[in-house]
């Protein structure tokens, strides 16, 4: 405890400005009496239904807790069975799961006209899990959808009188016209995230200092340079397909007219059906056009490559990014890139020779750059996948204990690769905080190799929630999902009380008469307070005294024994 | 006397005063702030003060805080100096980077009357303690959580301003959000 003494003694005096409606509110000391920005802070804490429940107490915290459920809003574009079970931590955004109940959205706030201008965010996703080609044809569907057939049985006519809305023909919109229309009054959104909404309608509307941007590659790039006055670029993702290079090149050229250098963020993903098909580098094209014009993006801090192609331009791609970057200032890197990594070489000779691997690994290559990288996402394609793990484990040694958050990602990867990365993390990685790994197959071994971790580095393990949409298709407890997780309860690990544990999940096929058989396992840190967990919306109860973890599904409760650390 | 020895003395609204290590008050960005510019500090930004800076760092630098009262400001240092050696590191906008949920001290720090609890939420917005103002508002928002709008009412004593015309607006205009 703080021990404090008085004194007498009056050496310095800092005078500070005083805040008008101090005294008021110490006199009043209500919930209603705090500024609204700070209820706001309280609700932003809460879920929707809370929120909706606030909005109903009194006018001022219907005025608070209004501006707050809109703030940041999340639309999902595919329809979902669970949607629970997939959002469970999509705490701070406000989703919104029908098309109907986005339509709502937009009419009834444009009706009250109010809170439009709490509208910050705008987000419009598909469920996660989903190939980048499948979200193009979902969002294609989502846009082109008619008002009028959304809204059936929907009162349009009441709310065609309004002024705003004088001469429009609702019934005949598309949902794509519906966002168009909202946004020409939103004052105060900094973030727009909505994939293949026509950017040539879209951007002429922009009339905020967007920060946060998606763009899909199209031909036409006019709507994006009637909004270049208005992009304080931060964050910026380009969704482009196959044999898109001229549209990268020209929204290149386009952006290159902002002030760039505010980007800290960067992404680039590629929809693609046939990852067999070579595809020529497109997203390079763009940081080439930053090396002709000179321009170099020294504030980035994150560059994401996902599903991008480097094939044997290693050292092209390493030479016109160390141009167009400052690599030394990146502190986050996401590669799920197709890598061809020995052309003229057979797999054994880059396996076992760690020269010809340095050699031919884009990483390594890229490693003289960096500086200040602590945060890496890697998913090693199946194409080569050996030779490629063989360069993960490289750069795990060469990079030793700089890491703070690893993201693996892998397929079907084999036991004694899982092995010598779990190594590899525990020998060199030992600064690391945040693990997310991901596999679709399970092995025992690597719950041992975890409980070294937690026994001897407390790392803050963390689950990576890829598969839960697989699960909410899952009408049983997860009988068919054959993952394995890493999850968390847990708080700070350097108390003795914190609940930390982790979970795999299996499924083995035994050839004999058993059939299908289900194993879960967990390893737990013991901990009191931990009396259930909440794992992909199903609700496990945890018997300390029994050593059990057990779920009650229907009639049916299964049992689970605990391993603890 | 090096700068972590330093003391700062923290004058409330009714006059009450509080000397802390400069450590333990620089939990609050607002008077971090403040002593980077008059006192001591490793940077040397500021060498036309170094001259005096041993005459200075011997003696305690006021700060009238005219907005906190003694109570309050006793809480908020408590929570100060038990943290006093944990980092928070925040991102540009002045967000926590990492998640730090509330530990069973901050439960218990947290666990006092409503009056106290807004005193701790405008003291730690006041003196931009990120960490403490999360912890606050969550306990706060605890409070809330699953209650219906009545339980609400009660619970935080204010009474109801709406007619029955105007909540059934309020239900109409929010039926587009859904429960997540």
């Amino acid at each position: 405890m703080a021990t404090y003494f008085n004194t007498q003694r009056r050496r310095s005096s800092i005078a500070l400005e005083r805040q008008v409606s101090w005294n008021t509110l110490l006199a009043q000391p209500t919930i209603e009496a705090l500024p609204v920005d700070l209820l706001g802070k309280i609700f932003r804490n809460l879920s929707t239904n809370d929120q909706k429940n606030l909005s109903l107490v009194s006018k001022r915290l219907h005025k608070a807790a209004s501006s707050t459920l809109v703030r940041s809003i999340t639309v999902i574009v595919n329809s979902c069975a669970e949607p629970k079970a997939i959002h469970s931590n999509a705490a701070q955004t406000t989703l919104i799961y029908t098309p109907l109940n986005f339509l709502l959205f937009v009419l009834t706030t444009l009706q009250n006209g109010k809170n439009l201008e709490d509208i910050r965010d705008l987000n419009f996703i598909t469920t996660k899990g989903l190939s980048t080609y499948h979200q193009s044809v979902i969002f294609r569907k989502f846009w082109s959808q008619k008002v009028g057939d959304i809204a059936a049985d929907f009162p349009l006519e009441s709310i065609a009188k309004l002024s705003i809305f004088k001469g429009v023909n609702f019934a005949s919109l598309t949902l794509e016209d519906a966002l168009l229309f909202m946004m020409n009054y939103l004052p105060s959104l900094h973030k727009l995230n909505a994939p293949y909404c026509n950017p040539q309608k879209m951007f002429p509307l922009l009339k905020t200092a967007i920060k946060s941007l998606t763009l899909t590659s199209r031909t036409d790039y006019d709507g994006v340079i009637s909004a270049l006055p208005y992009l304080r670029l931060e964050e910026l993702t380009l969704v482009f397909e196959n044999d898109s290079s001229q549209c990268i090149v020209d929204l290149a050229n386009i952006l290159t007219r902002t002030d760039l250098c505010s980007l800290k963020k960067l992404t680039f993903e590629l929809a693609r059906t046939d990852f067999n098909e070579p595809e020529e580098l497109t997203w390079l094209a763009f940081f080439n056009v930053l090396v002709s014009q000179k321009i170099k993006l020294s504030n980035l801090t994150s560059l994401v490559l996902r599903n991008c192609t480097i094939m044997d331009q290693q050292d092209i791609a390493v030479k016109i990014l160390s141009q167009s970057i400052d690599l030394s200032k990146l502190q986050h890197i996401d590669l799920g890139i197709m890598e061809l990594t020995h052309t003229n070489l057979s797999h054994d000779m880059t396996v076992l020779n760690e020269k010809n691997l340095a050699d031919n690994f884009f990483f390594q290559k890229l490693l003289p750059h960096l500086r200040d990288l602590n945060s890496l996402a890697i998913r090693p394609t199946k194409n080569c996948l050996t030779c490629q793990i063989r360069g993960v484990i490289l750069f795990l040694t060469s990079w030793k204990d700089k890491l703070l958050h690893l993201n693996l990602e892998y397929s079907s990867l084999g036991e004694n690769d899982i092995l010598q990365i779990n190594n590899t993390i525990i020998s060199y990685q030992r600064s690391l905080k945040y693990l997310k790994y991901r596999d679709q197959s399970y092995h025992f071994n690597i719950r041992n190799s975890m409980e070294q971790w937690f026994t001897e580095n407390q790392i803050d393990v963390r689950m990576n929630p890829i598969y839960a949409s697989e699960q909410s298709h899952q009408l049983a407890f997860p009988n068919t999902v054959f993952t394995s997780y890493v999850t968390k309860d847990f708080t700070d690990m350097v108390t003795e009380n914190s609940a930390m544990f982790c979970v795999f999940f299996a499924r083995f096929f035994n050839d004999g008469a058993v059939g299908q058989k289900l194993y879960l396992e967990m390893i737990i840190r013991q901990s009191p307070q931990l009396k259930t967990i909440e794992l992909f919306g199903f609700i496990l109860h945890v018997n300390h005294a029994k050593r059990t973890v057990s779920l009650r599904t229907g009639n049916s409760r299964s049992q689970l024994l605990m391993f603890y650390t | 006397m090096t700068q972590s020895d330093m003391k700062v003395v923290l004058i409330s609204s009714d006059d009450e005063r509080f000397v802390v290590d400069r450590k333990v008050a620089e939990k609050s960005l607002m008077i971090k702030n403040m002593l980077k510019h008059v006192g001591n500090n490793n940077n040397d930004d500021d060498s036309d003060e170094e001259e005096d800076d041993d005459d200075q760092n011997s003696e305690p630098y006021e700060i009238p805080i005219s907005s906190v009262r003694g109570s309050v400001m006793k809480h908020v240092l408590d929570w100060c100096e038990h943290y006093k050696n944990v980092d928070f590191p925040t991102n540009d906008d002045g967000d926590l980077i990492a998640e730090h949920p509330v530990s069973d001290w901050d439960k218990e720090f947290l666990t006092v009357d409503q009056e106290m609890l807004y005193g701790i939420i405008l003291a730690a917005n006041y003196f931009n303690i990120k960490p403490l103002l999360d912890r606050a508002c969550q306990q706060v928002a605890n409070m809330i959580k699953g209650k219906s709008p009545e339980e609400i009412r009660k619970t935080f004593n204010i009474s109801n301003d709406f007619t029955a015309e105007e909540e059934a607006a309020i239900r109409r205009e929010n039926e587009w959000a859904e429960d997540r």
